[in-house]
């Protein structure tokens, strides 16, 4: 076979791999000697975290300058504004954690989990940039194995899926799922991802063949679907109808002349359509306020002044933002972020403070300061806004099913965390990257135009 | 570098290879477009980030104590850290200066600073070398010199609250810096100093009143040790007063909390004299109830919204309408019923609980409101001559919160029993009508605060103990002119005298489904499901 084949088959394989190991994680991290291993390195002396974190930041910049010459082949940074942002964060990142570790030597304020989220968030980070530099290299060559490496993952997913014991996670007297995980929101939001990939997968083979794939697919979304339901995931839920409400937008270009009809009559009717679903909504919402019905009950539980989950998620929030306009620019540290709210911001109402733990940007943006939250956003806003939607090729579809995976996991991270988890970090940026990708090679070779339907 | 970005509409009109739509449509296609400013992009992220800002804004209000983090240096030029958690508004109190014990760290003592500046204290935690003694005398030198440079500290009223390694170090300095002495010496689960070094600096050093406290369980300092500092105290004149706390062991838990605040009240009460102390007293709860509610910070986001809209409103040009298709009528008669449907039945939902109770409220709420499963509780409450002036709301917040309370605990109760002493929003005896509540509105707050600290426990004793524990970390008993007595006041206000704290406290055992009256001395007692027995006292009252 050809070098690049072989190149394409070894990322490929490296790409899920990685992937597979890390959805893992938690399982990963219960092991006593991969936790003492990381201890090791990332807290054995404060030499030994300054070099690693100089290390990283070392990496990261090689990287980058290696994907910019190669690039441009000329000397010195030209970087885009997303790499930039991008840029900023880690610095941002690293350089909060070095000073955390400067400031606080006490080895006891920084347990494994502590660790486990600046590995997992500063890796997420220079994987993804592994992977745009993949991706500069192999142009749209890189979307054909990523749409195995999706498959593979939806098929783990969908065997994941079905694995649950009855661990302590109820919700009334109904066990929710977990799956492999340690925690049911956890596996809810990696359904609702693998049912959006899935569907997405879906609507690609239908329009581009074969359909054995998509009947494939099919299948693999409705044991998705099952194991998102019984998650009991509110979080999960949204996202899911958020990613959903995405695709939907960016598959309707997809569908030709019909479809083109269908927006019209939209935009003129557009009102009284959104007004006909609120009042719907709300009608049910009344009728169906006390039901019995588990599934209806949860997921009108939102509307529960008596349910404790959700009210103290908002009152972590408010507390958080306390946190963050206390030390808008420096925040409180890696570690301590957590700590510091149990101790002096949370509400006395509050029996224990775990809540605080389920926003990640509530997170980001009391533990690095103001800035980091706002240059992660920025670099956010920019993965998603970075393309041309102008073509209708297989390429973009792929792009558009990764970046409606991306946003399942982004508003999931909203409401029950996942950032800092191996098991939801390292999709999202995998996800976040891929559909940020831009065409690096010619575009007439591509131009493959969907069938009229 | 990145591509200029075609607006969605051209990028739409592109990929559907059609013509722009017709001037016809355009006002129609405006109208839902201007409703749907969150689609673009920009738009979008600028009003969330306003929310955003004014929910930092917000909750910064809300919070009711500020905070400073502080790295202070010594003579010697080591520095040390500290934090000082101020209550607002930040003006001139007394202060107390806090060393935590061996092991401790500022992370840990959060908890116990705000429970002392709740009470109106600005309170300073120093976080000192542990390992090197010499090192305590520079830094409290270091932190008086900045005490004495700022605002808010009224350094003629300064107390030491020393735990532990914290209180041995805080009496040494005390001795070796006669001059440096504060008004107030706490000793919590201390006294580690040899005897006889002890009595001779006593005699010569101290003079400054001490609190001594100790759990008689301390397996760290025995309780000897304290006993006999007392007395040698006693014995040298300094004013001295020795609190044993029986069942406690060296960290004070469970009671860490209800210590705190004691040691707070005590604090409180020595500095700024009993009268005073408790005449301007003003609760956190009092402060967040007054603080300027939410919507009031998203006013920038509504007007930059409603400011977007009317810009793009006006820019688009004006055209003359296209007609409607039948379909579409029908689509807009049909969105108009089912609007006018869905806000009736809105309003029926939230509007009558806001109305005073009547017999059309309660027709209302039989009718639309109560639950099946609540009738029973419904009309057995409702049929009670207590509503009188209160709002629906209060009765249907009983027949809820207690229902479904009743539901999860983990003991029975019988249906007579739920329905008088757990169900009853009316808590003194009915002999006793020169007290009875006129407020009823007091179920929702204390459940929401004490059912998630019970909620495994299996019985209504255990509960019981847990209850008064909390409520005594939140409520001070005091002597006070004109104590509250409603339990909603009192929750509000944070204070009480003993006569309140046992009404508050039987509604908080009711709240969560523990029956509970008062005796005929007005005592809370509790029905442990066989019996009626004294409910469990605060293990400490007041010092």
């Amino acid at each position: 076979m050809e070098r690049q084949v072989y190149e394409r088959w070894l990322f490929c394989c490296l790409l899920f791999g990685f992937v597979f190991v890390l959805m893992l994680g938690e399982l990963l991290a219960g092991l006593e000697y991969f936790r003492s291993a990381l201890r090791y390195v990332m807290l054995a002396s404060s030499w030994w975290s300054i070099i690693t974190v100089t290390s990283l930041a070392l990496l990261y910049f090689l990287i980058t300058l290696l994907k910019t010459r190669s690039r441009s082949w000329q000397p010195g940074f030209a970087l885009t504004p997303r790499e930039t942002a991008r840029t900023v964060l880690v610095v941002l990142s690293l350089w909060v954690y070095a000073a955390g570790f400067h400031d606080h030597s006490e080895p006891r304020l920084f347990d494994i989990s502590h660790c486990m989220s600046v590995v997992v968030f500063i890796t997420g980070i220079l994987f993804g940039q592994i992977i745009d530099a993949r991706i500069m290299r192999a142009g749209h060559d890189v979307f054909s194995f990523n749409r195995v490496s999706i498959l593979f993952f939806l098929l783990f997913l969908a065997i994941a899926s079905g694995v649950h014991e009855d661990f302590p996670y109820k919700y009334s007297e109904v066990t929710r799922w977990i799956g492999l995980w340690t925690n049911p929101n956890t596996f809810g939001l990696l359904m609702a991802t693998g049912l959006i990939l899935a569907f997405g997968l879906a609507i690609l083979r239908t329009i581009w063949r074969p359909w054995l794939k998509a009947l494939f697919c099919l299948i693999a979304a409705g044991l998705l679907g099952l194991g998102l339901l019984h998650s009991y995931s509110r979080g999960a839920w949204m996202a899911f109808g958020c990613g959903f409400l995405y695709l939907g937008c960016r598959a309707a270009p997809f569908a030709g002349n019909s479809a083109a009809g269908i927006f019209r009559w939209f935009r003129r009717n557009g009102l009284p359509v959104i007004v006909v679903l609120c009042s719907a909504g709300l009608v049910l919402f009344w009728q169906l306020y006390g039901a019995e019905h588990p599934i209806v009950r949860r997921l009108l539980s939102v509307g529960n002044a008596n349910d404790f989950s959700w009210r103290n998620r908002v009152a972590a929030w408010q507390g958080s933002s306390v946190m963050i306009a206390d030390r808008p620019l420096s925040g409180f540290g890696w570690g301590l972020s957590t700590a510091t709210f149990n101790a002096y911001y949370r509400p006395a109402k509050m029996e224990e403070g775990g809540a605080v733990q389920t926003n990640d940007f509530y997170m980001i943006g009391s533990t690095l300061g103001l800035p980091a939250l706002g240059c992660f956003l920025w670099f956010v806003g920019l993965s998603f806004k970075s393309s041309r939607w102008d073509d209708k090729t297989p390429y973009d579809w792929s792009r558009a099913i990764c970046r409606a995976g991306a946003l399942v996991l982004l508003i999931g991270f909203w409401f029950d965390g996942g950032l800092f988890k191996m098991a939801t970090a390292v999709p999202f940026w995998i996800l976040l990257e891929l559909g940020a990708a831009r065409d690096h090679k010619t575009p007439e070779v591509h131009q493959i135009s969907a069938p009229a339907t | 570098m990145m591509q200029p970005q075609p607006s969605p509409v051209d990028a739409e009109n592109n990929l559907s290879g059609r013509s722009p739509p017709s001037p016809g449509a355009t006002r129609n296609r405006n109208c839902f477009c201007a409703l749907c400013v969150f689609s673009r992009p920009g738009g979008f992220f600028l009003s969330l980030v306003l929310v955003f800002l004014g929910a930092l804004f917000w909750a910064k209000e809300q919070d009711p104590f500020s905070r400073k983090w502080l790295t202070l240096k010594t003579v010697s030029v080591s520095s040390f850290k500290c934090v000082a958690v101020l209550p607002k508004p930040v003006q001139r109190r007394p202060v107390i200066i806090f060393a935590h014990g061996s092991g401790g760290s500022l992370m840990d003592d959060g908890f116990e600073l705000r429970q002392m500046a709740e009470l109106g204290l600005a309170v300073v935690s120093l976080e000192y070398d542990q390992t090197n003694e010499a090192a305590f005398p520079a830094a409290m030198v270091a932190m008086q010199q900045y005490l004495a440079r700022q605002k808010w500290a009224d350094t003629n009223a300064v107390a030491w609250v020393g735990f532990s390694l914290g209180a041995n170090r805080m009496l040494d300095f005390a001795l070796q810096y006669p001059t440096q002495q504060p008004r107030l010496l706490v000793q919590l689960s201390g006294a580690g100093l040899d005897q006889s070094t002890l009595n001779f600096q006593l005699a010569t050093n101290l003079h400054c009143p001490i609190l001594l406290i100790h759990g008689d369980q301390d397996e760290i300092f025995p309780v000897a040790d304290t006993k006999r500092l007392a007395s040698v105290l006693q014995t040298n004149g300094v004013p001295v007063a020795l609190v044993i706390i029986p069942g406690l062991p060296h960290g004070m838990e469970p009671e860490r909390g209800a210590v705190f605040r004691t040691i707070g009240e005590y604090c409180l009460s020595q500095l700024s004299g009993k009268k005073s102390a408790w005449e301007n007293y003003h609760s956190i709860a009092h402060w967040q109830a007054e603080a300027p509610p939410f919507w009031l910070f998203c006013l920038p986001a509504f007007a930059w919204v409603a400011g977007w809209l009317v810009w793009w409103w006006r820019k688009q040009p004006q055209h003359p309408k296209m007609p409607f298709t039948c379909g579409e009528i029908i689509l807009r008669w049909v969105a108009a019923l089912l609007a006018i449907c869905a806000l009736a039945e809105t309003a029926a939902h939230l509007l009558p609980p806001h109305f005073a109770v009547s017999e059309r409220t309660l027709s209302i709420a039989r009718k639309v409101l109560v639950q099946p499963k609540e009738k029973a509780d419904f009309e057995a409450l409702a049929c009670q001559p207590i509503w009188n002036g209160q709002k629906l709301k209060t009765l249907l917040d009983h027949v809820e919160l207690a229902g479904y309370n009743r539901s999860l605990i983990n003991w029975q109760i019988d249906d007579k029993i739920y329905r008088d002493f757990v169900l009853a929003p009316v808590l003194e005896p009915s002999t006793n009508n020169s007290h009875l509540s006129t407020n009823l509105n007091w179920r929702r707050p204390l459940w929401e605060e004490f059912y998630p600290r019970i909620r495994h426990e299996s019985s209504p004793e255990d509960a019981a103990k847990i209850v008064v524990r909390h409520l005594r970390e939140r409520v001070t008993i005091a002597t006070l002119p004109n104590p509250p007595r409603e339990v909603p006041d009192i929750w509000l206000k944070q204070i009480t005298d003993e006569a309140g704290f046992e009404i508050i406290y039987v509604a908080a055992l009711r709240s969560v489904g523990v029956p509970s009256r008062l005796d005929a001395q007005n005592q809370a007692e509790f029905y442990d499901g066989t019996k009626w027995a004294a409910a469990p006292s605060p293990s400490v009252a007041s010092f």
